[in-house]
């Protein structure tokens, strides 16, 4: 542009400085001047094209030469023919034409020369004596409007410079500004980011604590969202401004367009979220699997354009539809976003993009958003290469649409059938799906995939086609299986039959029965027909409601950070099932000897031996329990696209960090056998009341304590109730002594304290007539009744040791009958010498970081277990005791004296010939 | 299978639900842009194209269907239809009647089934031929019939248009360097007409735009009375709506004409015209 603005100007003022001479030759030609006069207008003209249409001649070199040859011209005309006058028309062309050049000293400098040429013809050479009067008044005007007109020339320009100075100033404060806006915000965003990510981090923990309070759950849960939205404004604002500054750098990388579909439908089912309506999604079947792009911005403006679909759709559906063209590129990727909501009218849809409030506000008033979403996708498809419409019906509904450019890296489509001639499938859809997009998407599967697949609406419809043909696959409703589940049952006995249900309210299937959640799309039902198996992460759930408990189960999970155990070992005891944790590969490897195990969650990074190695050398292992034992990879990176890999690592599955409860539900419920699933314990104790009552022979006709009365103090948690009748129980004896010294040396403010204390934790564990008993000796201690207290405490304390006798005896009932309940013996096995010093090791490490917890998690791992013939667990057991009485040093030493045993035990082994085995400290 | 069907290419700008209405199958243009090759109407819009051109992106070329398109695309609705009748875009601005024709040729035994007429036309004054062809179709007329009768009948479209200035006529080849030069030069905005099938310069207006297209919509439709009265179109690319409402009030004031359908031109229309083009596009009486 600069090199255009100076040829333009070297050219204008070429055509004036032409002008001029052409005025000259002319004037030369009438008052018939010299023909040298002519030559040298001619040889400067040339001259003058040659220094204007140079290139590499600079403008102020180029104005100074066309200034002298002007001059020059100018001097020959009026010095040497003896006439200034006429060239005065021409010396003002010359100032227009140095004006051209925007330049003030040069304008001086003609101004200057202009006065110097007038004094020295007119005085030196004395062209103005002896002239008329009235040519002398001409040429007096003339010099005064030549003068004028320089001097307006020269004030014009040094405006404009001024003004042209203004304007570069205003520009560079501009980028300033921007620039000084862009590290604002950069640094705010990175300040703002920082706790934000505090608030909702330590939200999520509290929200997996069990024993909040529901309006406490709420209101962190509520916590939680507002972080997560503000959040999300943050990145927006931020990203609008990495736009607008146009800094937004844009990823070239392969990705996986089922994984990128597969985040969006998560997400989407998280934005949804108790709405009612339906989110569908269609996508071609041979998309490349192998495309280039970046596929966070893709998914950032596909996520942007469901939110919005979601957020202004009530009723109906949200449809997601990709397709896509070969092109010689590579590909085309084409993605709209159909809804049913309220539609935007033509005027909006002018002002849509640009926007930074929603439009319609008046309507929208209740739909939060900043607007900005909209504008930045658009930019960053347009920053792809690509375009983006909308059409809408106001009332009715819109389609966001966009389309991009990519490169293929590998053409294979993205969803194979495996065998398309041998798969007969049908689904028989609920009411409501028949009628929408559900059916139409069903009716194209068929067609896309080439298979054999028929819709049918009833349950007569599908067995007159079962009349025809043998199916190896059945989809139905979850309505229609509900009507008719003896059918479908028995039909699951002879085809692969899947339920399609909606994760919000989803039922228990029998385990030869499979399930398709909504939303899903071509890829989850290729994977049914191909009889792979695929779990779709969920949308997070405020609370942990376990559907089932599994108190048989033998889970193992493999993290190097003890913290990460801890958590995900939290988040599996509601389940009651048998929970063991190894920190290393080669521990798991080592603890999956014993061969019962019945899932394993492995962590993908960890040093050393990572997850996927520890699976590879698993799976190697040669028998078949190795090879059909279910490894759960469990990733932070779940969102790009690794569950491919993973499975092809040998992995069945994987779970996102962090946890999501529904996923673990899941896949605890998909994984595990059946039948070790039962129901909760707390309602099976309402429903079948199999909490046993204490016996009443031996003890007063009374009973001394309801369990079922504790059981609901304790809030339901029949561990955690027997945990508390233990240390009850436990802790008694020593009250007892302390109640009655205090009455002994009649300390009646002690001994109120006590009697109250006394009162409120027998009525939690259900000891009502202790309680009671307690209540009134406080009261009597509180008045002062000093003789009452003395006549009834040991009554009170003969009540309390009955009631701890009552409460010893419960419990060793209940563990008798727990164990009565064992199918199978316990068998003693033998731990190995790496997985002991493990376990020695950590606890260890948990007695000298006062942790309780992992101290009774190793006390059940290490339950059953035997090494060199000595049983370990009781020395855990007791360590685990001990640490719940803060006595931490004396659990540390139960640890070390199962090695002082073991040490005597091989000892006298060696001194009999006994073959050693000895483990070192 | 159906007797008839009637097929189109996606530059005759009628409305979207037209198609899908009368069951007329469409092939796409498309467009190539420094990125891609994007198919009109489909993937990319009129306004998509305005908008990148005016952000001072370098030119945009607007290719017609190759010949193995129109190839895949006939065999497709040859399942369909017994009979084709192919409505294309005049020969002399695009080469697509020439790919299709090829196509037809290429395709054998199966090729004397598909029959293509050259509208003579473009835009909506194509989308004239098109209407004309289902009704005819839908009044069970034969192939051979309908084909005559669209002969006789594109005679009488009018199709004319015009454009703030010509710079992307001129830049897409439909009017010279002068003519573009003398527009710039003395701000005149040029008027376009068809005449057998060719795209000429058909006049100029002085002064403000949307003053200029008011007094050209009174000019074209000063001949009123032998002017059809069924159906009148507005096509345009990206003219604002109070605009396009004011121009269908000047419409309506030498009517009464049963339908005013105003329609946005395809992006391939629209690359080439430039923004806010605006035509009226009718039918003479007999």
């Amino acid at each position: 542009m600069k090199h255009e603005g100076k040829r333009k100007v070297g050219t204008a003022a070429w055509v004036v400085y032409m002008l001029c001479t052409f005025m000259m030759l002319a004037m030369a030609w009438m008052n018939d001047w010299s023909i040298g006069v002519t030559w040298q207008l001619c040889a400067l003209a040339c001259l003058v094209s040659l220094v204007t249409f140079l290139p590499g001649v600079s403008m102020q070199l180029q104005a100074y030469i066309l200034m002298i040859c002007a001059f020059a011209d100018i001097f020959t005309c009026s010095i040497l023919e003896g006439d200034l006058y006429p060239s005065l028309i021409v010396l003002l062309g010359e100032a227009v034409m140095i004006s051209i050049y925007k330049n003030e000293k040069l304008l001086f400098l003609q101004m200057a020369l202009s006065a110097g040429l007038i004094a020295v013809d007119g005085v030196l050479f004395g062209s103005l004596s002896g002239q008329s009067r009235e040519y002398l008044l001409g040429f007096f005007v003339r010099i005064s409007v030549l003068f004028a007109a320089q001097f307006y020339l020269l004030l014009f320009i040094r405006m404009m410079n001024k003004s042209e100075e203004r304007l570069r100033r205003s520009v560079v404060e501009a980028r300033r500004a921007e620039h000084y806006k862009s590290d604002f915000l950069a640094n705010m965003s990175h300040e703002i980011r920082t706790p934000m990510n505090a608030i909702i981090g330590m939200c999520e923990l509290i929200l997996r604590e069990n024993d909040l309070s529901e309006p406490v759950r709420e209101n962190c849960f509520n916590i939680q969202t507002a972080g997560r939205s503000l959040l999300e404004i943050i990145n927006d604002i931020l990203d609008f401004s990495k736009i607008e500054s146009g800094k937004m750098e844009l990823i070239h990388d392969e990705f996986n367009i089922a994984s990128l579909l597969n985040d969006v439908i998560n997400m989407s089912v998280a934005r949804k979220g108790d709405k009612r309506i339906e989110i569908i999604v269609r996508a071609d079947t041979d998309i490349p699997q192998g495309l280039i792009g970046d596929e966070v911005r893709i998914r950032q403006v596909i996520i942007n354009l469901m939110t919005n679909a979601i957020k202004f759709t009530e009723k109906g559906s949200v449809t997601l539809s990709v397709a896509y063209t070969h092109q010689e590129y590579g590909a085309n990727l084409f993605v709209s976003v159909e809804d049913t909501g309220i539609g935007i009218t033509e005027e909006n849809i002018e002002k849509l993009f640009t926007s930074f409030r929603q439009v319609d506000t008046k309507k929208n008033r209740a739909v939060e958003g900043t607007g900005l979403g909209l504008a930045i996708s658009k930019q960053m498809i347009q920053a792809m290469g690509g375009f983006m419409s909308v059409k809408s019906e106001y009332g009715k509904g819109s389609v966001f649409r966009f389309v991009i450019p990519l490169e293929v890296s590998d053409r294979t489509p993205f969803v194979q059938i495996k065998n398309p001639d041998k798969i007969h499938a049908a689904v028989c859809l609920d009411d409501e799906m028949f009628s929408g997009n559900y059916r139409k998407m069903f009716e194209e599967f068929g067609e896309k995939l080439a298979i054999d697949f028929t819709v049918c609406k009833t349950m007569m419809e599908l067995e007159k086609l079962m009349e025809k043909k043998t199916l190896t696959h059945c989809f139905v409703g979850q309505g229609k299986y509900i009507n008719g589940s003896e059918y479908y049952k028995a039909l699951a006995q002879k085809m692969e039959l899947f339920v399609i249900q909606d994760r919000q309210e989803d039922i228990i299937l029998p385990k030869n029965i499979k399930c398709l959640y909504k939303p899903f799309y071509i890829l989850s039902l290729v994977s049914a027909l191909n009889n792979e198996n695929l779990v779709l992460n969920l949308s997070n759930s405020r609370k942990q409601e376990t559907h089932f408990v599994a108190p048989k189960a033998r889970i193992l999970i493999v993290d190097d950070n003890a913290i990460n155990l801890k958590v995900a070992a939290g988040l599996m005891r509601p389940y009651h099932m048998q929970i063991m944790t190894a920190e290393s590969g080669p521990a798991a490897i080592s603890m999956l000897r014993s061969k019962d195990i019945d899932l394993v969650f492995m962590d993908h990074m960890m040093p050393q031996m990572d997850g996927v190695e520890a699976t590879r050398i698993i799976r190697d292992m040669p028998e078949p329990y190795y090879k059909e034992l279910p490894i759960i990879a469990l990733t932070a990176n779940a969102v790009n696209g690794v569950r491919e890999r993973f499975i092809q690592a040998g992995f069945d599955d994987f779970l996102a960090k962090p946890i999501e409860l529904n996923a673990l539900d899941r896949i605890l419920r998909y994984y595990l056998p059946h039948e070790y699933l039962q129901r909760p314990i707390e309602n099976a104790s309402r429903e079948n009341e199999t909490l046993p009552q204490p016996e009443q022979g031996r003890n007063q006709s009374v009973a001394l304590f309801d369990p079922d009365m504790g059981l609901r103090f304790t809030g339901g948690d029949m561990e955690a109730y027997l945990d508390i009748l233990a240390l009850y129980a436990k802790k008694g004896r020593e009250k007892i002594e302390q109640i009655r010294t205090l009455a002994g040396q009649k300390d009646i403010a002690g001994y109120v304290i006590e009697v109250h204390a006394l009162k409120s934790t027998s009525l939690s564990i259900g000891a009502a007539s202790l309680s009671e008993y307690a209540k009134k000796l406080e009261f009597a201690g509180k008045a002062g009744d000093e003789q009452t207290v003395g006549a009834e405490t040991e009554n009170l304390l003969s009540l309390y040791e009955k009631v701890i006798d009552t409460i010893n005896e419960y419990l060793e009932q209940f563990r008798e009958e727990s164990a009565e309940r064992e199918e199978e013996p316990v068998c003693w096995r033998e731990i190995g010498k790496e997985a002991l010093m493990d376990v020695l090791a950590r606890a260890r490490q948990a007695c000298d970081g006062f942790d309780c917890d992992s101290l009774n998690a190793l006390a059940q791992e290490v339950n059953g277990y035997v090494f060199d013939g000595i049983s370990v667990s009781p020395y855990f057991s007791k360590a685990a005791s001990l640490a719940e009485d803060f006595e931490y040093d004396e659990a540390r030493h139960s640890i070390e004296q199962f090695l002082t045993d073991l040490e005597n035990v091989q000892s006298s082994k060696k001194d009999t010939g006994a073959s050693e085995s000895g483990a070192e400290q | 299978m159906k007797k008839i069907g009637v097929t189109t290419e996606c530059v005759c700008d009628l409305p979207e639900n037209y198609f899908e209405k009368h069951e007329v199958p469409v092939v796409y243009f498309y467009i190539t842009t420094e990125t891609g090759r994007f198919r009109d109407v489909y993937e990319v819009t009129a306004g998509n194209m305005i908008e990148y051109l005016e952000q001072g992106k370098k030119r945009v070329q607007t290719n017609a269907p190759e010949v193995k398109e129109f190839m895949t695309f006939f065999a497709q609705q040859l399942k369909q239809y017994e009979q084709i009748i192919h409505i294309g875009i005049t020969d002399q601005v695009s080469l697509s009647y020439r790919n299709a024709l090829e196509a037809v040729s290429l395709m054998g035994e199966e090729g004397k089934r598909i029959h293509l007429v050259d509208s003579g036309h473009l835009s909506t004054g194509m989308g004239f031929v098109v209407i004309k062809a289902v009704e005819l179709r839908d009044a069970g007329k034969s192939v051979s019939d309908i084909i005559a009768e669209l002969d006789v009948m594109k005679k009488r479209i009018s199709t004319s248009f015009i454009a703030p200035d010509a710079e992307y006529l001129y830049q897409n080849g439909k009017v010279g360097k002068l003519s573009r030069n003398i527009c710039r030069a003395f701000q005149l905005h040029p008027i376009l007409k068809m005449k057998n099938g060719k795209i000429s310069l058909g006049g100029f207006k002085v002064g403000h735009y949307h003053r200029a297209v008011l007094r050209y919509v009174r000019e074209e439709l000063k001949r009123e009375n032998n002017i059809q009265k069924d159906r009148i179109f507005i096509t345009h690319t990206g003219c604002p709506v109070r605009f396009i409402n004011e121009v269908k009030e000047e419409v309506a004031a030498h009517g009464p004409f049963e339908k005013v359908i105003v329609t946005k031109a395809s992006a391939t229309i629209s690359c080439n015209c430039g923004v806010e083009t605006l035509g009226v596009l009718y039918q003479m009486k007999e």
